[in-house]
């Protein structure tokens, strides 16, 4: 071991009253699930005994790994690895978040990488928490408040702070995330090869709704820019919702001029990205507009 | 903080700072020539090994986490009997096909078409009524699980042909031992 | 090869060295915490007596002393017991700077290579408003590739001997630097040459600069040094403009071409780079007047090593990219227009001799038949104004080729790199040259002498020696030199051996010379080849995504095939990833080799032309996508948006 480089104290609660208890009496601490964020910063190794002092590895804390499900939903803990949950829950899940797990890479990062990491990394934003919005996911959070562990669920879209990062509240530990499964008629799905490493060109998209007859419900857009955050609005929502295929060209263009109206007055992106998110839109509209004309009479 | 492991067979023990990534253990505590990429979590996959029989990419894995678990590296492949065979497959398809790995990604490469090649034939294994002539890969995955590795020395068709040759080889000699 | 030398890390010093992240500012000082006796820091101040490493007439220095000139130039060494101390106090360890008061020179201090044929004065602007014009711009950006592997550089003593043990690419130019800094006697400098294989040239340069750094410290402290590093390098940037006009009937009269090249902060080189990139600037098509000028600039980017190419492969793929814009002029495809002009018997210059027009004929056919290349263009054509509505894009580029191989006559005659080889009394054949490590044809020229002599009784074995300060220099592994240049030579000199072995006493010793000096010609063109890319950009990312390559090269001289393949592969897939192309997952690879009928002994190098080929192709399938500004490389996602939209959306 080398003297006066950090050499941080591992903390391996089993449960989440133990980590509850380490947290109260340890300041300056992390959070360690995969790993797969903390070792690729620059500064992470060697680095002075004044960074974190203490780590608190969440990968044997028992709840965080429960995966269940009934009906309507299903629930994984923060620990469950993303390789995981897109095997198990291939059949169950919405397909945009097996298709989203999917374009992350190989096994061998997805085996690593768990779904509470994934929603909490702090200077850039994973293409996961887009999709778990747009399919109006929860969170439970675990905060120490009072020398006691509260526990509250929340969706996860309301943690998204006004510069669009997804953001827990201080002290409070990302325990299980509950996600609907009942699959949305129409889903999509669209993400850049390269999403981390070249993060300025890089957008993830995820859209649902509902198809009924020719008309959209219920539907939901999602824009992951890694270096601006997570776009998303009620607004753009309501501009897909009720509207009726297929469009005209000038329809089309009017959705299109008030969404990047929307994004433009509140990130910063480029022209790739917004040719990518335009090519994206463009698509969802052929594929609807397809649909629509080729429903049989009977359903017209 | 002290950590106990094996490492290609060997038990050993170190006195280690917790953070170290496995990569620069096994450079500088262990003196492994066979891997030289520390390239910071940028995923350049030349620092793959088996952590407890699973790839893994060495410079993601913090000391801590290899306490108690079973590391192997290519230096296994060398120098274990039964690692040494499965090299010996491998070479042997490299060989038949003259297509091999450069000398940059060559180890990491190698490990991960043996672990893929061990998949391959569990999966033959458990579906007797699959073709064994046919790649039970589809090209999707076979590209996501390669893709780990950046080098450019070898393409996706030069993949499957090694695999596939990989598995006919191993089968033929699991087939002869048995 | 002996295994590498492994000390114990207790008495090993470790180093690193800190690279600047600025350029074109002055070097005042240092800020740095206070060392303790553990540590050991060298500064270029500290280097009194010589400051600098030179080989072929340019030199630049080890560590900066008053002025950084690039990013990534190394300032400072520091040692330590161990890597990780050094890097935590390496990190508190800050240059102090300041703003040069003048710019340097970025204008050429190097003389410009001129070379021209035909009509002397420059035509009348009347003349030439009446011809057809068409104006090229081909340009490959200045690019640094980093490894991400690690190599160490150990030094040690032992007596009055000083030890090296590195990577190295030439391994003289290392001994050389050592000496002059060390002051040690080349013949106490023992090289030991560990296996590696360069991409990018990566082991030419910096060894020499982190041996010489090693062994001052290993001389102070008298403890072995290690220096941790990773392979780094750069390749020049070029930028080509090319002029031809021609009359109304298509028949080509006028040709200029204006190549500027950004060889980074220390030119190494520079008019072998010129004379090599002249030669790829010839045209082969028939033109009444050409003249050609090429200026190497100097700026303050990295210092660019020879990438395999040293201007040639650029300087082709410039050529070959405007040769396909040609074809506007007569309204034929590219490889309609190749093979109309093959027809024309080309030049003999002081670079290169002749053309040989069948064969570049055959393979413009057969390359052309195979990928169906000119229905292909056609209908890629018509598309190109339907992106919006089928949402991607194609585009087919064609090139052909010749490559050339090593230094050039002059360069070689300047070098006077050598070899030697010995038929001793034990009947064993010797070989004393530095290019036998880490090299690949070792193999071959073993079984190559084997051959000349196989059917002797009186021959025992072939012996490589090992690097010893007796070592001759073989100049640097680059170029594919060795292959194309010393394999002949090698050959030539084992026939002579075997012939005069049972007429004169032994040992029997030839020294010969490890270039082919004999051409009249700068060059020679030794193999040809033409090569097919194909490539897709859909609007969904706008990735230039390589769907599929047709690759036919006709050598002289094929050694093993499999090697040989194997080397076209991986110098197209490479340079693919360098021009910034995405590979399909369906990428398909046809490659396919023919011996020319000729049976000419010069060897070609593979690596070179695969090269130059690649890129353009690349670049011409990149302008039937999007026109001009696409082609220039590397090229991304967001060029080919911006070029494609013209930067709307």
């Amino acid at each position: 071991m080398v003297e006066g480089l950090n050499s941080p104290n591992i903390h391996t609660p089993k449960t989440l009253s133990e980590y509850g208890n380490i947290m109260l009496h340890n300041t300056n601490t992390s959070l360690w699930a995969g790993g797969t964020y903390i070792m690729t910063r620059p500064d992470v190794y060697p680095s002075r005994a004044t960074g974190t002092d203490n780590i608190i590895y969440l990968g044997e804390i028992e709840e965080l790994h429960r995966f269940q499900r009934n009906d309507r939903v299903a629930e994984f803990g923060a620990m469950v690895p993303l390789y995981q949950m897109a095997t198990s829950g291939k059949g169950v899940l919405p397909k945009i978040l097996v298709s989203n797990i999917e374009s992350i890479g190989c096994s061998i990062i997805t085996r690593r990488a768990t779904i509470g990491g994934a929603l909490c990394t702090p200077d850039m934003t994973t293409s996961i928490p887009g999709t778990l919005i747009a399919l109006s996911s929860n969170v439970e959070m675990k905060i120490v408040k009072k020398k006691r562990l509260h526990s509250r669920w929340a969706p996860i879209s309301r943690l998204v702070d006004k510069n669009g990062r997804f953001q827990l509240p201080p002290k409070a530990l990302l325990s299980r995330v509950r996600i609907a499964i009942n699959q949305p008629s129409y889903q999509k799905f669209f993400c850049t090869k390269d999403f981390m490493s070249k993060p300025e060109d890089s957008v993830a998209i995820a859209f649902v709704a509902d198809w009924e007859q020719d008309i959209l419900q219920n539907a939901r857009l999602v824009i992951t820019l890694p270096k601006s955050g997570i776009c998303f609005s009620r607004d753009i929502d309501n501009i897909f919702t009720a509207l009726r295929f297929p469009l005209e060209d000038s329809e089309y263009d009017s959705i299109y001029n008030v969404l990047f109206a929307f994004i433009s007055s509140s990130f910063q992106i480029s022209p790739l990205q917004k040719a990518i998110i335009r090519s994206f839109v463009g698509t969802v509209v052929e594929e609807l507009n397809r649909k629509a004309l080729t429903m049989p009479i009977s359903e017209n | 903080m002290k950590i106990e492991c094996t490492i290609d067979g060997k038990r050993l023990s170190f006195s280690l700072n917790s953070n170290k990534p496995l990569s620069l253990v096994l450079q500088e505590n262990c003196d492994y020539t066979t891997i030289n990429a520390h390239c910071r979590g940028k995923n350049c996959g030349l620092c793959l090994v088996l952590l407890d029989n699973m790839p893994v990419l060495s410079c993601m894995v913090p000391a801590f986490e290899i306490h108690g678990k079973t590391i192997t590296t290519f230096e296994s492949f060398l120098r274990i009997k039964y690692f040494n065979r499965k090299l010996n497959d491998i070479e042997k398809a490299y060989e038949d096909l003259g297509i091999r790995p450069c000398d940059d990604c060559y180890t990491s490469r190698t490990i991960l078409f043996d672990y893929l090649t061990d998949i391959i034939i569990a999966k033959n294994n458990e579906q007797p009524s699959f073709d064994s002539g046919a790649e039970p890969f589809n090209v999707e995955s076979l590209v996501k699980e390669m893709s780990i590795i950046k080098c450019t020395c070898m393409d996706l068709h030069d993949v499957r042909q090694i695999l596939n040759r990989i598995r006919i080889i191993r089968e033929k000699r699991i087939g002869r031992r048995s | 090869m002996a295994e590498p030398k492994k000390f114990e890390r207790h008495i090993l010093r470790c180093g690193l060295v800190l690279k600047s992240k600025e350029a074109d500012v002055r070097l005042l000082g240092f800020d740095m915490p206070q060392l303790d006796n553990r540590y050991q820091v060298l500064t270029g101040k500290d280097l009194v007596e010589c400051s600098d490493i030179s080989f072929f007439g340019s030199s630049m220095p080890i560590l900066a002393v008053d002025t950084i000139s690039y990013v990534g130039q190394p300032i400072l060494a520091l040692f330590g017991p161990d890597y990780e101390s050094v890097e935590l106090m390496m990190s508190n360890i800050k240059p102090i700077t300041e703003p040069l008061d003048t710019k340097p020179e970025i204008d050429s201090p190097y003389p410009p290579l001129e070379f021209s044929w035909g009509i002397e004065e420059k035509p009348e602007e009347e003349i030439l408003n009446k011809l057809k014009k068409v104006e090229t711009n081909f340009s490959f950006d200045h690019s640094v590739f980093f490894s991400a592997l690690r190599y160490y550089v150990t030094v040690w003593q032992d007596g009055k001997n000083i030890h090296i043990q590195s990577p190295m690419q030439w391994p003289e130019l290392v001994r050389s630097s050592v000496s002059k800094i060390t002051g040690v006697n080349k013949k106490n400098i023992i090289l030991h040459e560990l296996h590696h294989a360069s991409k990018h040239d990566e082991y030419l340069i910096m060894p020499a600069i982190i041996a010489s750094i090693a062994s001052i410290i290993a001389s102070q402290t008298g403890s072995p040094v290690e220096i941790r590093t990773i392979g780094e390098s750069a390749r020049a940037g070029i930028k080509v403009k090319r002029t031809t006009y021609a009359n109304e009937e298509g028949k080509l009269i006028y040709d200029n071409v204006q190549m500027n090249v950004d060889q980074g902060a220390y030119p190494f080189a520079f008019e072998e780079f010129q004379r090599q990139a002249m030669t790829g600037l010839l045209p082969y098509y028939a033109v009444k007047s050409f003249k050609a000028r090429i200026n190497i600039h100097k700026s303050n980017n990295y210092p660019a090593s020879f990438c395999g190419s040293l201007g040639y492969c650029e300087a082709l793929a410039a050529t070959e990219y405007h040769t396909s814009r040609l074809s506007d002029l007569s309204s034929m495809t590219p490889a309609q227009m190749r093979d109309s002009i093959v027809k024309e018997k080309t030049r003999f210059t002081d670079y290169v001799p002749s053309y040989n027009i069948e064969t570049h004929r055959n393979n413009t056919l057969k390359i052309a038949d195979d990928s169906i290349f000119n229905r292909k263009w056609t209908a890629n054509t018509f598309q190109r104004g339907e992106f919006g509505l089928v949402g991607f894009l194609r585009g087919i580029g064609f090139a052909t080729g010749s490559s050339i191989a090593g230094f050039s006559t002059t360069m070689a005659s300047e070098c006077n790199f050598m070899a030697q080889i010995t038929y001793t009394q034990n009947q064993n054949i010797t070989l004393n040259s530095s290019a036998l490590v880490g090299n690949v044809d070792t193999k071959y020229w073993r079984s190559l002498i084997e051959s000349k002599f196989a059917k002797d009784e009186d021959f025992e074995s072939v012996i490589f020696l090992e690097q010893a300060p007796e070592t001759l220099d073989s100049g640097p592994d680059v170029l594919s030199r060795l292959t194309c240049k010393f394999t002949p030579q090698l050959a030539a000199a084992a026939k002579y051996l075997n012939t005069i072995k049972n007429t004169e006493k032994q040992p029997n010793i030839m020294r010969f010379e490890a270039e082919n000096t004999i051409s009249p010609c700068e060059f020679e063109y030794s193999g040809y080849g033409a090569m097919v890319t194909e490539i897709k950009v859909s609007r969904q990312d706008y990735m230039p995504v390589v769907k599929r390559i047709w690759a036919y090269f006709s050598l002289s001289v094929i050694i093993q095939e499999r090697d040989v393949r194997e080397r076209a592969k991986r110098a197209i897939l490479n340079t693919l990833n360098e021009c910034g192309a995405v590979i399909a997952d369906d990428f398909e690879l046809n490659l396919s080799f023919y011996t020319h009928p000729d049976g000419a002994e010069s060897i070609s190098s593979l690596p070179t032309l695969s090269n130059a080929l690649t890129m353009a192709s690349f670049a011409n399938a990149l302008y039937q996508v999007a026109g001009e500004e696409a082609s220039s490389l590397p090229t991304s996602a967001r060029k080919l948006q911006e070029t494609i939209r013209g930067g709307k959306n």
